[in-house]
């Protein structure tokens, strides 16, 4: 089973999220808008590049669309190896925080 | 467009973003800046995003590109990845990478040096203008094959005839003394030529003019031309020298130029003249000795200029009572320095197997270590890599050490030209001609490139291909149950034989160390620091007409430096010879008087020579043992002898009254010797034992050249500039060099000594080193194939003594047969050693091998007997 880093893991849910709409600019909006947090779309493509590498994901180039001085977006999905990676990930740490969500939160707070 | 990114921050854009997926990004990065100014984010911040991205972007994908062009396989299917590993495989068996890494350095060292040098002699690269078209004549005696240099005759002759070859020019070549204004004598090695000389080389001067043919006129004004070294060294590169007098020996002669750097026609030479020879004044086959040079003329080949000096012959010919002169002409540099001709090419050859032999015997250890790595090939198999792709794999491995070992093998040769070349020419006395190079050239550098290829073959692919060549059924079998194959017969060869070539190597190198070390630790019989020498020499024009009359005025001159030399307080005896203790001595074979019984044995005797003046034992504070010196007057007929020449021929009897000769034959004996006298061996030779010595009268009017020896006593060497004083004092044109105590006489040669012995030493150790880890590698890896075996055996309760010798005797048998062959050609090999100087270092020489030899056997040997049955079993 492939492992994941947790920016793989966001990333991979935010291709997952934005399905047939699943480009560059929009999964770094994405991923600003739910962490809260300045993305440099140079990791994005790094990760991609290396996710794509190992079969996790698949691109295609779209069709260009206006306001991009014709130059095309390039389209991700994630795929079966992809998915199972990331469901194992999540599962793993969903597993791991059972029980522990409520003294977390405490102790954050505290 | 005030919301688009603008045409500067595209283009930066574009700089930034490369390769293949910069399209979609850069789309990207358009439509973010876009958004980010719908959302009301201000233009400035937009332009900072758009071009901060650009960069992280163009970084994030240089990175992607870089790690994939890591791990993608060139054309030739190599990977960086298969480098890596290589290194790896370096690292992970130092001792194999050590051991073969030393070899093969040490084999490309060597060659590369030797390669360097005698690139010198084939591929002579002249710094003058169209080099090729530069031929020497020279004259052979057509009975003896010896060259004759005096041909005057011919040269006048041949100049006037020949049409194939142009400007015929000779020079004559001496070292003379040198005098600038009121400075001190000093030798400059000066070449007399035709004034043609230099038109036909094509160099211009620096400064000034060359010689023209007005100045080879005996009434002309006598001129000479300055080297660049000379004017730099002895005139500051002064640029007023033109005009500026000098004196060469007892002569003045006027500056009229300087020739540029680099130049010193015809082998060496700093200084010229023009050569002025009479040719009447000499008779055929008489006169100053002279090199012939010129230029094949357009339209002619070398080929058809020989055939023209065959046709126009000699001079020489058909005269009654001289032998017949047979002209030849060939390149320029090869008259100078012989390119030698087969033997260059077989030493290149030997170096070129000597590198072979390294990786073979690398290659065994390569063989052995794959071997162990059976399983990991196999599951590669298993896991899809192909044959080929796995032999890449392993050639790789084998570049990277070979490379290493060749970068370090090179480095050592670079070194050693730098270094080792002053000792090589100091050690021969060789006086190098003035276009030679010591250095690495392209030639050298392209035949290391080749043979390290060779040794990657070698080293890497022959191993790889028999590891390889049962993929599929052997090595499943090996993944499943343990080592299927067999250290084969070839590769059992190439250990047994570097056994025996390890062994046999070793008397040879005990016996060279022995007289290396002996020699530094022997004591001279006479004190040889209080003794100073120089070596005195007339100063002879290399076209002098009355030789006899002034070797009688250096006689004289001799005499009166002796006379004024006593008169200084600190020299307490002065006398003179050809050849001192320490330096080289010439050595003659010899017949002795009603004792040949050595010679029929094979042996004949022989003895190192020199000639000494009279009273010279005495003034060497080692007076005669028994009979006399020399008596003034004497010369020739009698000879002394030292110690361990009546040692070594006479068998110690009386040696006064007995004669000696050179072996002659039955119609022309030579003449007899009486022996006088015996003098103590002065025990300062550089090489070995002391050498049995004869020594001749020196008539002072024969000599052209002597070594003086003043006795001092302590600090001797503060006396130097005082007895340049005394020299010049008598006679300013005689020339005094290499002043300098006795003891530091045999100098040069004792460091080219020292030199070859650590340099063979260096090489049997090579020898012993793979031949020890080649009986390691051959010992493990029978051990290892039949652990399996050992283990049930063992469970069985065979005896482990006998497990032992039943798992290792038949190795170890093939090894002691080869030492034993090894023994046989050591000892041949160092026979005249044995004989002369007993057995001991031989004795020495074969505990080594033996002792590394049970070393490299024991520890595999000891595994069989640690060999747990439990243990070997589970390994299933």
């Amino acid at each position: 089973m492939e492992t994941l880093g947790a920016f793989e893991q966001l990333l991979l849910f935010a291709v997952l999220r934005l399905g047939d709409g699943a480009y560059g600019v929009p999964i770094r909006e994405l991923l600003e808008e739910e962490t809260g947090r300045v993305v440099s779309s140079g990791a994005i493509y790094t990760a991609l590049a290396r996710l794509e590498e190992r079969g996790l994901v698949a691109s295609w180039a779209g069709e260009p669309t206006p306001g991009r001085a014709g130059r095309p977006p390039r389209y991700y999905r994630i795929e079966p190896g992809g998915a199972r990676a990331l469901l194992s990930a999540y599962s793993s740490m969903q597993a791991m925080a059972r029980g522990a969500v409520r003294e977390l939160t405490r102790l954050a707070e505290g | 467009m005030k919301d688009a990114p603008g045409r500067f921050l595209r283009a930066l854009g574009a700089l930034l973003v490369r390769g293949p997926s910069a399209r979609y990004v850069l789309g990207d990065l358009e439509e973010s800046m876009r958004r980010d100014l719908a959302r009301g984010v201000p233009l400035g911040r937009a332009r900072r995003r758009y071009a901060a991205n650009a960069a992280a972007s163009g970084l994030g994908l240089l990175r992607v590109r870089v790690r994939s062009r890591a791990t993608r396989t060139s054309a030739l299917g190599v990977s960086w990845l298969d480098v890596k590993l290589g290194v790896r495989m370096l690292v992970k068996y130092p001792g194999l990478s050590v051991v073969g890494g030393i070899a093969i350095a040490v084999a490309v060292a060597s060659g590369t040096f030797v390669f360097g040098v005698f690139s010198n002699f084939l591929h002579p690269e002249l710094p003058v203008p169209e080099a090729e078209t530069l031929v020497g004549v020279q004259n052979r005696d057509v009975e003896t094959f010896l060259l004759e240099p005096r041909s005057v005759h011919d040269f006048v002759s041949w100049r006037a005839q020949l049409r194939s070859i142009e400007g015929l020019s000779a020079f004559a070549t001496a070292e003379r003394n040198l005098t600038v204004g009121q400075g001190s004598a000093e030798p400059v090695a000066m070449a007399e030529m035709s004034a043609s000389a230099f038109r036909v080389l094509r160099v211009a001067p620096l400064v000034g003019r060359t010689l023209v043919e007005s100045d080879e006129a005996p009434s002309a004004p006598a001129v000479v031309l300055l080297g660049h070294d000379l004017w730099r060294s002895r005139f500051g590169g002064d640029p007023e020298v033109l005009g500026r007098t000098v004196r060469i020996g007892a002569s003045t002669a006027t500056v009229v130029g300087v020739m540029p750097a680099g130049f010193g026609f015809p082998v060496r030479e700093q200084l010229w003249a023009p050569l002025r020879v009479n040719v009447l004044e000499h008779a055929p086959r008489e006169g100053p000795a002279i090199g012939m040079f010129g230029r094949v003329a357009a339209g002619f080949t070398l080929e058809q200029a020989n055939a023209e000096l065959l046709a126009v012959g000699s001079t020489v010919e058909d005269q009654p009572g001289v032998a017949d002169l047979r002209p030849h002409a060939l390149w320029y540099p090869y008259m100078i320095a012989p390119p030698g001709g087969t033997e260059t090419h077989v030493v290149r050859s030997m170096l070129a197997v000597l590198l072979l032999i390294a990786s073979v015997n690398v290659a065994t250890l390569v063989f052995a270590r794959a071997a162990t790595r059976e399983s990991e090939i196999a599951v590669r198999a298993a896991l899809g890599a192909s044959r080929r792709r796995i032999l890449t794999q392993l050639f790789v491995e084998a570049f990277v050490l070979v490379a290493a070992a060749t970068f370090v093998g090179v480095l050592v040769a670079w070194l050693v030209l730098e270094w080792g070349t002053g000792v090589l020419v100091a050690g021969f006395d060789y006086r190098t001609p003035f276009w030679w190079k010591i250095e690495l050239g392209a030639g050298t550098l392209l035949y290391v490139a080749v043979t390290a290829l060779l040794a990657t073959v070698v080293v890497g692919v022959v191993p790889a291909l028999k590891v390889t060549s049962g993929l599929g059924r052997g090595l499943q079998q090996a993944a499943a149950r343990g080592s299927s194959l067999r250290f084969g017969g070839v590769w059992t060869a190439v250990v047994v034989f570097q056994v025996a070539l390890a062994v046999a190597v070793l008397p040879m190198v005990a016996y060279l160390a022995r007289d290396a070390f002996r020699y530094g630790l022997s004591e001279p019989a006479i004190a040889a620091e209080e003794f100073l020498t120089v070596r005195l020499e007339r100063d002879r024009a290399a076209t002098e007409t009355d030789a006899a009359a002034e070797r009688a005025r250096f006689a004289g001159v001799l005499e009166e430096l002796r006379r004024r030399l006593l008169e200084e307080p600190e020299a307490s005896a002065v006398t003179w010879a050809n050849r001192l203790p320490g330096m080289e001595h010439e050595r003659v074979a010899l017949e002795i008087e009603g004792a040949d019984a050595r010679a029929a044995a094979g042996n004949p005797p022989s003895a190192g020579t020199a000639s000494v003046a009279v009273g010279f034992f005495e003034a060497m504070g080692s007076p005669v043992l028994a009979g006399r010196e020399f008596r003034s007057g004497e010369a020739d007929g009698t000879v002394l002898v030292n110690e361990s020449f009546v040692a070594a021929w006479l068998e110690g009897r009386n040696a006064v009254g007995r004669r000696v000769r050179k072996p002659g034959t039955a119609e022309e004996p030579q003449p007899w010797w009486e022996i006088v006298g015996v003098v103590p061996d002065f025990g300062t030779e550089p090489y070995a034992a002391e050498d049995a010595r004869l020594f001749f009268p020196l008539p002072a009017d024969r000599a052209d050249a002597v070594r003086v020896v003043v006795h001092l006593g302590a600090g001797a060497d503060g006396f130097g500039p005082r007895l340049r004083e005394v020299v010049a004092g008598v006679d300013p044109t005689v020339r005094t060099s290499d002043v300098m105590p006795l003891d530091q006489l045999g100098e040069a040669r004792r460091r080219l000594f020292t030199g070859i012995v650590v340099f063979v030493a260096g090489l049997a150790a090579v020898a012993l080193l793979l031949s020890a880890a080649g009986t390691y590698a051959l010992m493990s890896f029978v051990v290892a194939r039949r652990r399996r075996e050992i283990g049930i055996r063992s469970a069985l309760g065979a005896d482990p003594r006998q497990l032992l010798a039943g798992i290792v005797g038949r190795a170890a048998r093939q090894l002691g047969t080869g030492a034993l062959i090894g023994s046989a050609i050591g000892i041949y090999l160092s026979a005249d050693w044995l004989a002369t100087d007993g057995p001991a270092p031989l004795l020495i020489a074969a505990l080594i091998p033996l002792a590394t030899g049970l070393l490299a056997c024991g520890v595999p040997a000891a595994r069989v007997l640690r060999v747990q049955p439990t243990e070997a079993l589970r390994d299933e």
